[in-house]
């Protein structure tokens, strides 16, 4: 019964329904209600209505306008109008009704549009903004919290323009409507505002504000020609640990503008001076009117630039920038932070002077620093053009270790030849890790690391750092941009190659050029060979290999001519088509051959008869694509119509069906793409196995669908230029290639997302084709260049899986009560052992042996991550209880004895046994050290006011007891003998200590202050350089060629100890690493890591890495053609490197 | 065709689109789509004038498509079909826009498609301004179909929409506060029957 009709005398009013069917009780209402069906139906409806009110107005406030333009009110402000509508916000001019202020009203564009994560960073804008108060930064008012979780915040509003739109006071104009021309007034007072803007910036660097995106768009110019910074709305809060909105490797910011830290996407690395950096490319632009470097290209490009491309010479370009502006600018826009105005201020004051006509405080590049720069040149020649992009660029992330060892070689006169040399070929080396691992131009990290190779053999001068030294510090680099982009092996196969094939049981590889070229490959030995030439009748259109029985395929004119691959011999000359043939597919087991022509036809042929077997007539256009399930059950082609209004069509046919059913595919899908997008292009197609899955790319528009369903998923490609597809066996990824962009990417089939991208190839192949066991990946191109990818067996690091959830129910508990972390590891006999102190379990796992074993210790108390190992048989930890250290057998973790703490009520929190085995020193967590008889049976006095990292011993030649190394809380480094006497310093409190262990008589300290710093027997200290955080865990490897180091951070560091180069980058892919161990037996690194609640454990296996490296050597060495490049001789140096690494 | 009904079968339009001379199909079509279009445009980012010309292209770029054969029901939904036309002219915006704001230094958050254009938002954004466009033809019809009194239109708005207290809103209209409430409770009864009438219809893409 609708409301409308009601009417009855007794009933209660509408309002009083209503109210009661909101909630409100009314007992005379509740007790009519009860015995009247009427107006228990009228409630019902109300509330139903209300209910569908409820919906819409929910849509509504949260942001779902449903009615009319999104409500534009803003409690106590009246909208006067819009200034400015953004990605991330709409700007409104309007009137503060309580002060009749006008405003800047900026409010996301509607609440339901705004991410989390726009909303977060619009509050922190307020936040942190509204705090400032400074004449050249625009005041926040008022934060308005909205309706369905919108946001406006109410800024001051300044009549102006954007700094690069600023019309400038003493501008000429020489004709109306002209450009207006720089005067030297119009210069200076651009000066003076970028002046102002500095003071700004600074001042709220002083309140721990760095704005992150500094550009002209958010610096308003007011008519007194007065800037004014806004937009904080990324800034970031220096010191604080509050999680911050951009994540790591996230970009957030404005790329024309951003540092190279910025862009490199460590968001620890921004700093004020990325401002500064910021605020010189502004001032470049603000000058000149042109960017320092090109940002006008792809994104990719544009971030090279910015890493690495030097800015054009302002002078130049201005000529109103003399020297001394020009070496403020290029100080500015140093690409080494380092090497910047350390603060806004600073490059203010510098701007301050130049205009007052005083002496700038910024200086031009040392006499030194360029004749370093000089003299590279004379040195590679191999590398010449490399050497000078490391001159120029001289900068990014590598620079700091560069410097160190640069200043350091300064210092040491009578060597600076020999540093000179080290630190030009460190830098190469640097720039080839920087632009392989991270950049992924691996082409060109190939010619730097490479040409470092080979170029070796020619330089050793005495006082150099030998060649092969060198030559290895190359083949680490080498490993690690292989690792990004697993290429096993590449080959030159000396002809364009247009077809491949692996062969059924995946042990060769045949190639095959238009011409009647071809050879095989082993991709197992990595050789080519046997091949040779087919009496082809000409250039073919295309060619085919079949899969088995050794047959290839050629379309020359109106033909197809059949050869045998081994013997040369002619099987066929298949006639049938009315024109040329455009595709060509054999069947998987080479029985067959499928050919599509010009004429709109697919012919099916048996290649042992070279008869045609069918003739599919019904695709209406000329079949350009053509290819076969893996099991052969299905064919699909692609037709293209190229005439006024060209068109692709897909189709998808059964071949095992008679004849006549072949009209009848199992799934058709017809594919259409934007027309104009088509000249001259064909479709490439793929089909997984089972003929389910078909991915097709038109017009730069790749597809992934099922063919019964049609496509589902769309992507778009890089370019509308002809692209090449593979699904890899299992159907778990596709490949994708897209002529003239580079990488081959792997893509997940489902998601569309990108799995990996693997580069290398400078002319992007034609073909790709994966190993039938989906193990290796296949790419030539008409370049000749075949490389294979590895795909499998290559995740770096290895995770070690965390133990299976324990089955007993307190263990169960006590795992959901406190997650699992790895926390230490210790090398013993056989392996590494991790320790999980929550749930009190020993891991045991050995590079050989990829199954962890378990050895349940119980919890130990207190999370204790007390874990010594020695590689001579016990495992010493916490036990259950506080006030002894559990010895415990390594080979099924029972306790053999407890060693009572000279505290009773302390715990166990580091140690380590001496190198004989005998003695155990161990940390407690109150941070006294004591040195046990490891039997138990005495020990040494106590020093308190310890570290709790773990202690190292020191053996020097000649002594007979070992020496304990360890760090005072106050960050000194201290060698006890565990006597009576006291300690003696080591190091001193300046370096701040954090880890400690030793190589032998070398001692290897981590610091606080990302150092690495090897101490040598004589005294002497070294620096290494690389880590970007504290150092906290070191693990030297057993034969002390090497040591590992761990930072709080994702980063492990393997270093070469003797030259102090870095081998290797590791990333853990944990929070932070807190513990390192080197396997035994193998080059295997076990990173133990985790944010303190999560388990992490990973290896890193120097073989698979160097076997790259080996599988590129011969190629790179005939590529380079150098005296010293010899190619059986460089493969068998990284072979013998691998089989030589330490281990 | 007269008035905003929109409420042919999804099928039945299709059919006649076929007959380019059928104007009345292509009205009705452009009515039910062009407002999601646009829609769904703004929603991903689009400026109204870029919106609007994203919409026209997408219209125009289906008919063509499907007048020449190139769609057929039964391969996939009408929505996603179109929702993939209008995807890709977003993306185009959305190119020469980066590209013009890149070189003045605008603020670039993430990869176009990456960050604002996944198919997941596309579909989200579609579905959103498909509900939008039916609830607001649904209150069009209201309107101009159910021969409800203007007042008691007014006073619905008023209480049900922009949350006025009925006492505001019986002065306004010059209705008692009961009759408020019964207009309330009526037209929006009709409104839901509408909602669920378009919806039916657009569910059957």
């Amino acid at each position: 019964m609708p409301p409308a009709e009601h009417a009855a005398a007794d009933c209660p009013p509408a309002s009083q329904l209503e109210r009661f069917a909101s909630g409100e009780a009314d007992p005379s209402v509740a007790d009519h209600v009860d015995q009247c069906p009427r107006c228990r139906s009228i409630i019902d409806e109300v509330r139903e209505n209300n209910r569908f009110l409820e919906r819409l107005s929910t849509d509504a406030a949260e942001g779902r306008a449903l009615f009319e333009q999104p409500d534009l009110t803003v409690p106590g402000y009246e909208i006067l109008g819009e200034i400015h509508r953004g990605a991330q916000g709409v700007v409104y001019r309007a009137r503060q009704e309580r002060t009749q202020r006008v405003v800047a009203l900026k409010m996301l564009l509607q609440g339901a549009w705004a991410t989390p994560k726009q909303r977060m960073r619009m509050e922190r804008e307020a936040e942190i903004a509204a705090s400032l108060r400074h004449a050249n930064i625009v005041t926040i008012y008022d934060s308005i919290a909205l309706a369905g979780g919108r946001h406006a915040i109410a800024m001051e509003y300044i009549e102006g323009a954007a700094l690069d739109l600023a019309p400038w006071p003493g501008r000429a104009t020489p004709a109306p409507g002209a450009e207006p021309v720089e005067t030297r007034a119009s210069f200076r007072a651009k000066l003076a505002a970028f002046r102002s803007i500095c003071d700004a910036v600074h001042y709220a660097h002083q309140r721990g504000v760095i704005h992150r995106d500094l550009k002209p768009a958010n610096i308003l110019v007011d008519a007194a020609s007065s800037p004014h910074v806004l937009d904080f709305g990324i800034a970031k809060l220096r010191d604080t640990r509050s999680p911050i909105p951009t994540k790591t490797g996230e970009f957030a910011g404005t790329l024309a503008y951003a540092s190279p830290e910025q862009v490199l996407g460590h968001p620890d690395a921004v700093d004020v001076r990325s401002d500064v950096y910021a605020l010189g490319v502004i001032l470049y632009e603000l000058l000149t009117g042109m960017h320092p470097y090109r940002i006008d290209g792809p994104v990719a490009e544009v971030v090279r630039n910015i890493l690495q491309e030097p800015p054009v010479k302002p002078s130049l370009v201005a000529p109103l920038v003399d020297n001394d502006l020009e070496t403020i600018l290029l100080r500015a826009l140093d690409k080494d932070k380092e090497r910047r105005y350390p603060s806004a201020e600073s490059l203010g004051e510098d701007i301050g002077r130049y205009l007052a006509g005083e002496p700038i405080g910024a200086k031009r590049d040392s006499a030194w620093y360029v004749l370093r720069r000089l003299a590279g040149r004379h040195r590679l020649g191999v590398t010449a053009a490399a050497v000078v992009l490391i001159l120029v660029v001289a900068s990014a992330v590598v620079t700091s270790v560069l410097l160190a060892r640069v200043s350091s070689a300064r210092a040491r006169e009578a060597q600076a030849t020999r540093g000179l040399a080290d630190a030009l070929s460190d830098a190469t080396l640097e720039r080839a890790r920087l632009l392989g691992a991270t950049v992924g131009n691996v082409p060109d990290a190939e010619d730097l690391a490479w040409g470092e190779f080979f170029s070796t053999g020619d330089h050793a001068s005495p006082g150099e750092t030998s060649a092969s030294a060198r030559r290895e510090a190359a083949a680490w680099v080498l490993a690690e941009v292989y690792r990004r982009h697993p290429c096993l092996a590449t080959f030159d196969a000396g002809f364009p190659v247009l077809a491949s094939a692996w062969q059924a049981e995946g042990s060769s590889v045949l190639l095959v050029g238009a011409e009647g070229a071809w050879t095989s490959l082993d991709p197992a030995s990595g050789t080519l060979g046997p091949g040779g030439r087919l009496p082809v009748g000409g250039p073919a259109r295309v060619v085919a290999v079949s899969h088995r029985g050794g047959l290839a395929a050629f379309a020359v004119d109106d033909r197809i001519e059949l050869y045998e691959l081994g013997s040369g011999a002619p099987r066929a000359v298949l006639r049938g088509h009315r024109g040329p043939a455009i595709s060509l597919a054999f069947s998987p087991d080479g029985s067959r051959l499928a050919s599509g022509g010009l004429d709109a036809r697919i012919l099916l042929w048996d290649t042992t008869a070279g008869t045609l077997v069918a003739d599919i007539d019904d695709p209406d256009w000329p079949v350009a694509a053509l290819t076969f399930t893996s099991n052969g059950s299905r064919l699909a082609s692609g037709e293209i119509a190229l005439d006024d209004d060209p068109k692709v069509r897909l189709h998808v046919w059964d071949p095992r069906r008679d004849r006549e059913s072949w009209f009848v595919s199992g799934g058709e899908a017809a594919l259409l793409a934007p027309a104009e997008s088509l000249r001259d292009l064909a479709p490439a197609i793929a089909l997984s196995r089972a003929g389910d899955q078909m991915a097709a790319a038109v017009g730069g528009i790749g597809m992934i669908g099922r063919s019964s369903a049609g496509f589902e998923r769309a992507m778009r490609l890089h370019a509308t230029d002809r692209s090449t597809l593979a699904f890899s066996p299992d159907g778990s990824a596709l490949a994708i290639i897209t002529r003239g962009t580079g990488p081959i990417m792997l893509v997940d089939p489902y998601s569309g997302r990108t799995i990996r991208e693997l580069a290398g190839h400078r002319e992007s192949p034609a073909l790709i084709e994966f190993s039938p066991d989906g193990s290796t990946l296949l790419s030539a191109g008409p370049d000749g260049i075949v490389k294979l990818w590895s795909l499998s067996g290559f995740a770096w690091p290895r995770l070690i899986p965390p133990r299976p959830v324990p089955t007993t129910s307190d263990e169960l508990a006590a795992v959901r009560s406190r997650p699992t972390a790895a926390r230490a590891v210790g090398r013993i006999p056989g392996g590494v052992a991790i320790l999980e102190p929550s749930v009190g379990v020993i891991r045991v796992v050995a590079g050989e042996n990829p199954t962890p074993r378990d050895t349940p210790t119980g919890s130990t108390g207190g999370g204790s991550p007390f874990l010594a190992a020695s590689t001579l048989g016990p495992i010493a930890t916490a036990d259950q209880t506080p006030g002894h250290i559990a010895v415990r057998d390594a080979s099924d973790g029972t306790v053999v004895r407890r060693i009572p703490l000279p505290d009773p009520s302390s715990w166990p929190w580091s140690g380590s046994f001496s190198p004989d085995g005998r003695r155990l020193a161990c940390i407690t967590d109150q941070g006294v050290l004591t040195v046990f008889e490891a039997e138990g049976a005495s020990h040494s006095r106590v020093i308190p006011g310890v570290m709790r990292t773990p202690p190292a011993w020191v053996l020097k030649p000649g002594e007979p007891l070992a020496r304990v190394a360890f760090i005072a809380a106050d960050g000194r480094v201290l060698l006890w003998d565990a006597g009576e006497a006291e300690p003696t310093l080591l190091v001193n409190a300046d370096r701040a200590a954090r880890c400690v262990a030793a190589a032998g008589d070398r001692l290897v300290v981590g610091t606080e202050r990302h150092e690495v710093v090897i101490l040598e027997p004589d005294g002497r200290q070294r620096v290494l350089i690389g880590h970007g955080r504290p150092v906290t865990s070191i693990a030297v490897h057993p034969d002390r060629a090497w040591a590992a180091t761990g930072e709080r951070g994702p980063i492990a560091r393997v270093w070469d100890l003797e030259s102090g180069r870095t081998i290797a980058v590791v990333p853990t892919g944990a929070a932070e690493v807190f513990g390192l161990a080197w396997a035994g037996g193998a080059g295997v690194l076990v990173t133990a890591g985790g944010d303190w609640n999560s388990w992490h454990a990973a290896e890193w296996d120097v073989d698979a890495h160097l076997r790259h490296v080996a599988g590129n050597a011969a190629y790179q060495a005939r590529r380079f053609q150098h005296p010293g490049a010899d190619a059986a001789e460089a493969a068998a140096w990284v072979r013998n490197l691998a089989e030589t690494a330490p281990r | 065709m007269s008035g905003p009904v929109r409420t042919a079968t999804t099928t039945l339009l299709l059919d006649s689109l076929k007959d380019p001379a059928n104007q009345d199909v292509w009205t009705e079509f452009d009515a039910r789509y062009r407002p999601v279009l646009v829609g769904f445009a703004r929603h991903l980012g689009l400026g109204p004038d870029d919106a609007a010309d994203v919409a026209q292209q997408t219209l125009l770029e289906f008919v063509a498509q499907y007048r020449a054969g190139r769609y057929e029901r039964g391969r996939g939904r009408l929505s996603s079909w179109i929702i993939s036309i209008a995807r890709f002219r977003v993306l185009d915006v959305m190119r020469t826009r980066g590209r013009r704001h890149e070189a003045r230094g605008a603020t670039v958050l993430g990869g176009i498609e990456d960050e604002s254009l996944s198919e997941e938002r596309a579909n989200q954004a579609w579905e959103e301004n498909r509900r939008r466009a039916i609830i607001s033809l649904a209150l069009t019809n209201l309107r101009e179909r159910a021969k409800i009194e203007e007042k008691h239109v007014r006073a619905f708005e008023l209480v049900a929409l922009r949350g006025v207290p009925p006492e505001e809103a019986a002065a306004e209209c010059g209705m008692t506060v009961d009759q408020v409430y019964v207009a309330k409770n009526r037209v929006t009864k009709r409104l839901r029957e509408f909602v669920d009438e378009m919806t039916r219809a657009y569910e059957e893409d």
